[in-house]
């Protein structure tokens, strides 16, 4: 009698470990997600944690697309519009001055390709492109001898003007450093499974909830025809540039974009697309941008010297890809 | 060989009851997971990162229906037909939200940035994310 007890208690607590391992599998975990809008584009992003953790990610962004807006004044904010029309040295937030810093140190990297002072430059190009026209050897060269002439001065650890009549324009690092920013919180934080895609052109990831961590990133399709390409990544951040942006014009054989070239001042790409895949956001950004204007041969070389791994595709097809990036097919 | 036999001769019952519970659970987990997946045909409207507007898309009928952006300052209009949407009209200078045409899909959401709208359709896809 005692021995048949005993056995039933057995049982019995079979039965609840049951109970308790069918619950935990049942219970789903915490997925907090958010799409809104910032820096003028669709912001989404997907983690696993606690859901009031989310205001800590959106408030920094929306603080940043203030100070890097070049387009109007924030009340009560020293943002690069303040710097682009200012004289004088201009006292700015710590993230502006790094901003500017850092494209300042991307400028001599890139020995003028990419270079933040481009703004009026691009702004000819994009209105000319909207029109369907090219802008004229005389436009291009006037303000490209503007930008020439123009550098950013900095002073301290808080002070920035422009030297000259060039204009800041952030367009290709502004969102690759809110990211570097948003990823340093989401470590500190601990989290780990997490995706912060900033409208289609920068994203950050860390590890999927499932897929064994991976996350599978669709290649936009700009046309029905194209292939259905995706990248299979975790841990890293990606930057795309693409003609699909904005307006561009094909040429007598030859592709303009929003993309301008800060040593020419042309704005001819030689890539449809050019995905940038490193360790850094700030890379990914700078170099998917920089990458347009390179030939494949080029960006070869360039792989040697940072990290940063590149696929380019033109008509939807690959052009080229780092040996260790596998571009899957749907 | 002898002892295990005595065992399920002695103890029937009760594996039957730990298998029968075994069996329920499972179930009852299987059904509503099931139950509670979103297929996408939902759309959620946010305006300033607060939601607006959710709408069933999959009772809508293939005739396209006007809806007036519940906010006044908000001068859009939004296009609803069976399983999508669209924004129809718009006031901004850049009618992105306009060209972005209708959509049916978690990876494809409609963004107003001057209005800053955006139209998110939920539901479940096999990429995480998209590029380009």
């Amino acid at each position: 009698m005692a021995q048949k007890s005993k056995s039933r208690s057995r049982l019995l607590i079979t039965l609840v470990g049951l109970t308790s391992l069918l619950s935990s599998c049942a219970q789903t975990p915490s997925i907090i997600t958010r799409r809104y809008v910032g820096f003028d584009t669709s912001l989404y992003f997907e983690y696993e944690g606690e859901k009031e953790f989310q205001d800590t990610l959106v408030s920094p962004i929306n603080k940043m697309s203030d100070l890097f807006d070049t387009y109007k004044v924030i009340p009560d904010i020293n943002n690069a519009y303040l710097i682009n029309h200012s004289d004088v040295f201009v006292t700015v937030d710590k993230d502006l001055f790094d901003v500017l810093s850092q494209a300042d140190g991307y400028y001599q990297e890139t020995n003028g390709l990419f270079n933040p002072l481009i703004k009026d430059l691009s702004e000819l190009w994009k209105a000319s492109l909207k029109a369907g026209n090219l802008p004229s050897n005389d436009e291009i060269n006037s303000l490209l001898e503007k930008i020439n002439t123009s550098s950013l001065e900095f002073s301290g650890t808080d002070k920035v003007k422009i030297s000259g009549e060039g204009q800041i324009d952030l367009g290709a690092i502004a969102k690759g450093y809110a990211l570097s920013k948003i990823r340093k919180i989401i470590e500190e934080n601990k989290i780990t499974n997490y995706i912060f895609n900033a409208g289609y052109s920068s994203i950050i990831l860390g590890e999927n909830n499932k897929n064994d961590g991976i996350f599978r990133v669709q290649i936009m399709r700009e046309k029905p025809t194209f292939d259905e390409l995706y990248l299979e990544v975790k841990n890293t951040s990606i930057g795309t540039s693409s003609i699909y942006e904005q307006n561009y014009l094909e040429k007598d054989g030859k592709i303009y974009s929003h993309i301008v070239n800060g040593i020419t001042g042309s704005a001819e790409v030689k890539h449809h697309m050019v995905i940038v895949v490193s360790e850094d956001p700030i890379i990914s950004d700078v170099y998917s941008t920089v990458g347009m204007m390179l030939s494949i041969d080029e960006i070869k070389e360039l792989e040697e010297d940072i990290d940063a791994k590149f696929v380019t595709l033109s008509d939807g097809k690959v052009t080229y890809s780092n040996p260790s990036i596998e571009v899957h097919k749907r | 060989m002898s002892k295990i036999k005595a065992f399920f001769a002695r103890y029937w019952r009760d594996i039957i009851i730990v298998l029968g519970i075994a069996v329920c659970s499972i179930s009852t987990i299987f059904i509503v997971r099931c139950a509670t997946r979103k297929e996408p045909v939902s759309a959620v409207i946010y305006q300033q990162n607060e939601v607006v507007l959710e709408l069933d898309l999959s009772k809508e009928s293939n005739e396209v229906r006007e809806i007036k952006f519940p906010k006044e300052e908000v001068h859009l209009v939004l296009g609803v037909k069976k399983n999508a949407i669209c924004v129809l009209k718009s006031d901004c200078h850049h009618q992105d939200c306009v060209n972005m045409g209708w959509t049916s899909s978690p990876d494809h959401p409609i963004i107003c940035s001057h209005y800053k709208v955006s139209i998110e359709i939920v539901g479940t896809s096999f990429y995480d994310a998209e590029i380009g």
